[in-house]
């Protein structure tokens, strides 16, 4: 969710990961959890169908719900967005339907477009709320559905008043009128495998896929990769609004009947219960979790009816617990027990060498820059001009100030003062992204690679910026990240989960990643460190064939002998303020620089 | 034997190993300097000694008993008193609340913690003067007094201060220098981890280079002192001092 | 006149049901790190078991049964966070979703046990006061002094008692705490379960002058929230400020304006200041609390 969490190997939810397809079977394990899921799964179903008086018509209203949950599996489960007011969204089409087919004689399958469009719009109206990021958005989503709830009470101008709208005509298309719970069933599991397949194609795969799992885990990263997080999150908020608003529209049609009972912040609750119970990384995971929401209302039987809501917690609480992947069974749990399923039709693609593309270096220099916390100043009035093209190494004993002055020209902290130009321009108020545009690129000192995409993915996400505003095709992009991971040794690792990497094969595949943007300059914050020695001289090779593209290399560095290895120049600070700036081995020599370090002069 | 003994201790986060077999000792009165570049191990080896991280092989032993399994608490209850780098004290809470906590902490009774706040007090007047202050207005090297004091509320045989002098101006960086040396020479064992060693070095007996996770050199203060140039070596061009 | 200073009073029983659920809020947040969504229905629960032990036993004690009550809401509160809370080992979006769960599974117990119309426990006093004009029920009284005496109790336990000072000092740097062996966990755990019972007490005490719906849980919970989050997240010292300017434009609206829309004044209003704040220039994202929050999870998970 957090960065801080990203490192951790993944079991929670919205981990899945790709198996890699690996030709040789592994030992066949007893599948436990597979088997576990499954067996919940059928019991589910099979009580839900004796238990109903109307099974076709828990069918139907699980059906609808669906729609709605996938548009919220999209916004909750992949990109992961808190928000707890779909519910809400739903009704607003459900009563636009109603509206529409109540007063208006022309077809009504207008009325149902029409809630579709009605959910998308109100999502768009909300959607500022978005920028609140975590529990704010949470929190504020919650108003939000509470706020319909209240304005619908309240509100004399909400077609149908109090009461709510009935008498609400069933859908009918050319002539054919959808009466009964089976045309709508139909017609909504139409809808519903429609949603997906269309979800699926938009934002599945690709680049929107490895945006979407970047933004859920690390949006952050994902600025740093030029993407606009808040376009990203409007767009899939708008999307799931547009599903709920057309499941409100079949609702309206079945039922004949809207109120705003059963659209409110306990619906909301469980339809982000449902997401989570099918498994959030899955759009049809989310349909099944409508199914669970839906059949508890029947699987008690009827005395015990009252009770569904226990259930549902009850099931929600166990899945969390134990299966944090979701109750739906899927594929990767029975691994080695059915035939391999080569997730990639792909012909595998000769890795092209990468061709050296030559940038044009980016210049880079900060004037009179202070960044200070309170009384504590850890940058101060630093005025430096880094040589287009330089390996330059950033250095100084521990406080010096030498991350915060790389997350002030990158972007990830704002300046108390001074100014930053990148290629000549003023950016100094300008985002993560803007910057990341102008062809900067960096790596942090804590590894930040997406746990639920494979290593080549994660690359993938550096050659999608490079290749931003292009068409290239996916076949391309996939051969130009090989391209980089076997740059830095990392070649036959490409469908492998980043967890099963080691810490310093991490490294080089953010290295990779940043490879594949093609930046015209390039930050590494601590590049060597928790590398071993063996690792430490490739590493320094890789930062070497990366600046021989011709872009800038700045690296904050404490390792002094893998500097004086490796850069030309380095700047060194000391407690916030420029000590030196020129040739390494001039820098070295001089005795403030040393005694920076170790206290007094080298004799 | 009386004070401190690491034998071949292995320690890591995850699959990250950054202890390598660390091995020295340091006896009572001693006042010793852990140098070695960032990296090298100096903040790990200290969170192993103190109980927050757990090692996967080796030993250590203060005064002869074991302390690799046992919690924090019950080590600082035997003498062992850690002063973490960036002081880790409680911004918001005033000095006093900050030491009371920490005596709780490491389970002291009310009498025991009321002599330990004492025993802090007395060490370092200026803590005296500041009791009722949050601690977030206090400068640098009162804090860093702070936090030494806190350390020494269970009246520690070994006392590990984690880069003290980040920070501070150079002379607050000398006097408290001249406190460690005052506390070893109580009969504690002091150890203190540093990248700027060569002022430690002239209030220090013995400084032990550590690198890449390893003891690297262990020699006498004053052949340190004579061996800058090799230590230098050690900092900007990583051959392990011969 | 006397109208204003009876909606002045109203406004303080009001102002003082906020404060309890937003201490409540801030409880969680800053102990346990993630945010206890939830304590809308712990809320309830305090009006609904008190109303559910007059009925089912002879009991008439208001001292007796706020006793029961802070029990019954106290040991559902804790095994909630022990059982289901606990394990996830401060995962944010886990421990949201598993409190949604848990909210469900309450408000489902809460419908159970309570009437099928407005839940309103007995009085424990009968009777007003009419200073100049303004009518103030005894009952009022004792929900201003109950959420007085907790703030100061609240207030009390956090500066001179050695817990109360281990859970600000867990609050403000939680590595360090656990470097000196502080059981933050353990920690979490009261906290989480003190939150249940003073929303409770808030709920036992107030409905017997209005009486509660099942269902309004969420909707106090909420205000209660933006209270709080007014003044920043987590900080008690403002909150009877929050409380006052929520219950204050609440109240004043339903008077002045229209009581229709004295709640929707004040849910747009919060959603007005989250996106104004947001918006504002040099890159400023409301991030406040959820950058510390994550990084406190981060640290926490390490």
């Amino acid at each position: 969710m957090g960065p801080g969490l990203a490192e951790i190997s993944n079991s929670d939810v919205g981990g899945a990961a790709v198996d890699a397809t690996i030709v040789a079977a592994p030992p066949r394990r007893i599948p436990v959890a597979g088997l576990l899921r499954t067996a919940a799964v059928v019991l589910f179903v099979v009580a839900t169908w004796h238990q109903s008086p109307d099974f076709v018509s828990v069918l139907g209203l699980s059906a609808i719900w669906a729609i709605a949950a996938v548009g919220l599996g999209l916004v909750l489960g992949s990109a992961g967005q808190i928000v707890l007011c779909q519910a809400s969204l739903v009704l607003v089409g459900a009563y636009m339907y109603g509206a529409i087919a109540l007063t208006w004689s022309g077809p009504t399958v207008v009325g149902l477009l029409a809630s579709a469009l009605a959910g998308g719009a109100a999502a768009l109206v909300i959607s500022p709320v978005l920028r609140a990021r975590g529990y704010y958005l949470a929190i504020a989503t919650m108003a939000v559905s509470l706020l319909t709830d209240q304005v619908i009470t309240t509100g004399g101008w909400i077609p149908g008043g109090n009461a709510g709208l009935i008498g609400v005509p069933t859908l009918k298309v050319f002539g054919y009128r959808f009466n009964g719970a089976n045309p709508y069933l139909y017609l909504a599991l139409a809808l519903l495998v429609l949603s997906i397949a269309v979800l699926h194609l938009r934002y599945g795969r690709g680049h929107m896929r490895r945006a979407i799992q970047a933004l859920h885990h690390d949006e952050d990263l994902l600025a740093g990769y030029g993407g606009h997080a808040s376009r990203l999150k409007r767009e899939v908020f708008v999307v799931g609004g547009l599903l709920a608003g057309l499941a409100g529209g079949l609702y309206a049609g079945d039922f004949g009947y809207v109120s705003d009972n059963g659209f409110g912040l306990v619906e909301s609750f469980a339809l982000a219960l449902a997401v989570f119970i099918g498994g959030s990384s899955r759009l049809v995971g989310a349909a099944f979790g409508a199914l669970v929401y839906q059949a508890s209302f029947t699987v008690l039987g009827n005395r015990l009816v009252d009770y569904r809501f226990v259930l549902l917690g009850g099931i929600v609480a166990a899945t969390v617990r134990f299966f944090p992947r979701g109750l739906m069974p899927s594929l990767s749990d029975f691994e080695g027990w059915v035939p391999e399923v080569n997730v990639r039709r792909r012909p595998a693609p000769v890795a092209a060498p990468m061709k050296a593309e030559k940038v044009e270096p980016l210049e880079m220099s900060v004037e009179a820059v202070s960044k200070s916390y309170g009384a504590l100043t850890a940058v101060d009035h630093v005025t430096l001009e880094v040589r287009p093209g330089s390996l330059t190494a950033l250095i100084g004993p521990n406080g010096a100030g030498k991350t915060t002055l790389l997350d002030l020209v990158a972007g990830d902290q704002n300046v108390s003062g001074g100014r930053i130009l990148l290629g000549g321009n003023d950016v100094t108020l300008r985002g993560r992204a803007s910057r990341a545009r102008l062809g900067l690129a960096r790596t942090y000192q804590r590894i930040r690679l997406v746990p639920s995409l494979t290593v080549v993915d994660n690359v993938l996400i550096g050659v999608d910026q490079a290749a931003r505003g292009t068409r290239v095709s996916d076949l391309e992009r996939r051969s130009r990240a090989e391209a980089a991971l076997a740059e830095v040794g990392l070649a036959g690792r490409a469908d492998a989960p980043v967890g099963s990497l080691t810490f310093g094969q991490r490294r080089l595949v953010e290295m990779a990643r940043a490879i594949s943007s093609h930046p015209r300059l390039v930050l590494l914050d601590e590049p060597s460190s928790g590398l071993n020695d063996a690792e430490i001289g490739g590493f320094a090779d890789v930062i070497r064939r990366l600046h021989a593209t011709g872009c800038t290399v700045l690296l904050v560095e404490h390792n002094l002998p893998f500097v004086r290895a490796l850069a030309e120049d380095v700047v060194a600070l000391d407690r916030g303020k420029l000590l030196a700036h020129g040739d390494t081995e001039h820098v070295f020599a001089l005795p403030e620089f040393q005694r920076s370090y170790i206290g007094a002069v080298a004799e | 034997m009386n004070g401190l003994q690491v034998e071949g201790l292995v320690a890591g986060y995850g699959d990250l190993t950054v202890l390598r077999g660390v091995s020295f000792t340091a006896g009572r009165g001693e006042l010793l300097v852990l140098a070695g570049p960032n990296g090298a191990g100096k903040t790990t080896l200290l969170s192993t000694v103190i109980g927050r991280l757990t090692p996967s092989a080796g030993s250590i032993l203060l005064d002869g008993q074991e302390l690799v399994g046992l919690p924090i608490h019950r080590r600082t209850r035997l003498g062992v008193g850690l002063v973490p780098e960036g002081r880790g004290l409680f911004p918001g809470l005033t000095v006093w609340e900050n030491l009371r906590v920490a005596a709780r902490a490491a389970r002291l009774s009310r009498s025991e913690a009321r002599a330990g706040i004492e025993r802090a007090v007395n060490a370092f007047p200026v803590v005296g003067e500041r009791l009722k202050q949050k601690v977030r207005t206090l400068s640098g090297g009162e804090q860093q007094m702070v936090a030494i004091g806190r350390a020494l509320l269970t009246d520690p045989g070994v006392l590990l201060l984690d880069e003290p002098s980040m920070g501070l101006a150079p002379i607050v960086w000398s006097r408290v220098l001249e406190t460690c040396r005052r506390l070893a020479d109580e009969g504690r064992v002091v150890v203190v981890v540093e990248q700027r060693v060569l002022e430690a070095l002239e209030t220090a007996d013995r400084c032990a280079v550590l690198q890449q996770g390893r003891v690297v050199r262990d020699v006498a203060a004053e052949q340190g002192a004579i061996a800058i140039p090799e230590l230098a070596g050690t900092y900007f061009s990583g051959e392990a001092a011969s | 006149m006397t109208d204003f200073f009876q909606t002045t009073e109203a406004i303080v029983t009001a102002a003082s049901i906020y404060l309890l659920v937003g201490l409540g809020w801030n409880l969680v947040y800053n102990t346990c790190g993630y945010l206890n969504i939830a304590i809308g229905e712990f809320y309830i629960l305090g009006a609904v078991i008190s109303w559910k032990l007059e009925q089912s036993t002879s009991i008439t004690s208001p001292a007796l049964l706020c006793l029961l009550v802070c029990l019954a809401v106290g040991i559902l509160g804790f095994l909630a966070e022990r059982v289901l809370l606990r394990p996830l080992k401060g995962n944010a979006l886990n421990a949201l979703i598993m409190t949604i769960g848990i909210a469900l599974m309450l408000l489902q117990l809460a419908k159970a046990l309570s009437p099928a119309t407005v839940i309103r426990p007995n009085l424990f006093v009968f009777g007003t006061v009419r200073p100049g004009g303004v009518f103030i029920e005894y009952q009022e009284l004792i929900v201003w002094g109950t959420a007085f005496i907790v703030t100061v109790g609240l207030f009390s336990f956090f500066s001179f008692t050695d817990l109360g000072r281990t859970m600000r000092a867990s609050t403000d740097n939680r590595p360090a705490a656990e470097m000196l062996g502080i059981r933050v966990p353990a920690l979490a755990t009261m906290a989480f379960t003190a939150s249940a019972i003073l929303a409770a007490l808030a709920a036992f005490v107030v409905a017997p002058t209005e009486g509660l719906a099942y269902n309004s849980g969420d909707l106090i919970a909420i205000k209660a929230f933006i209270a709080v989050s007014i003044v920043g997240l987590g900080r008690n010292g403002g909150a009877v400020f929050g409380a006052f300017i929520v219950a204050g434009t609440e109240g004043y609206v339903a008077r002045y304006w229209s009581p229709d829309i004295s709640e929707i004044v004040v849910l747009v209003g919060f959603l007005g200041v989250l996106y104004v704040y947001a918006v504002r220039v040099s890159g400023g994202r409301l991030v406040p609390s959820w950058a510390r929050l994550r990084r406190r999870v981060a640290e926490g998970v390490s």
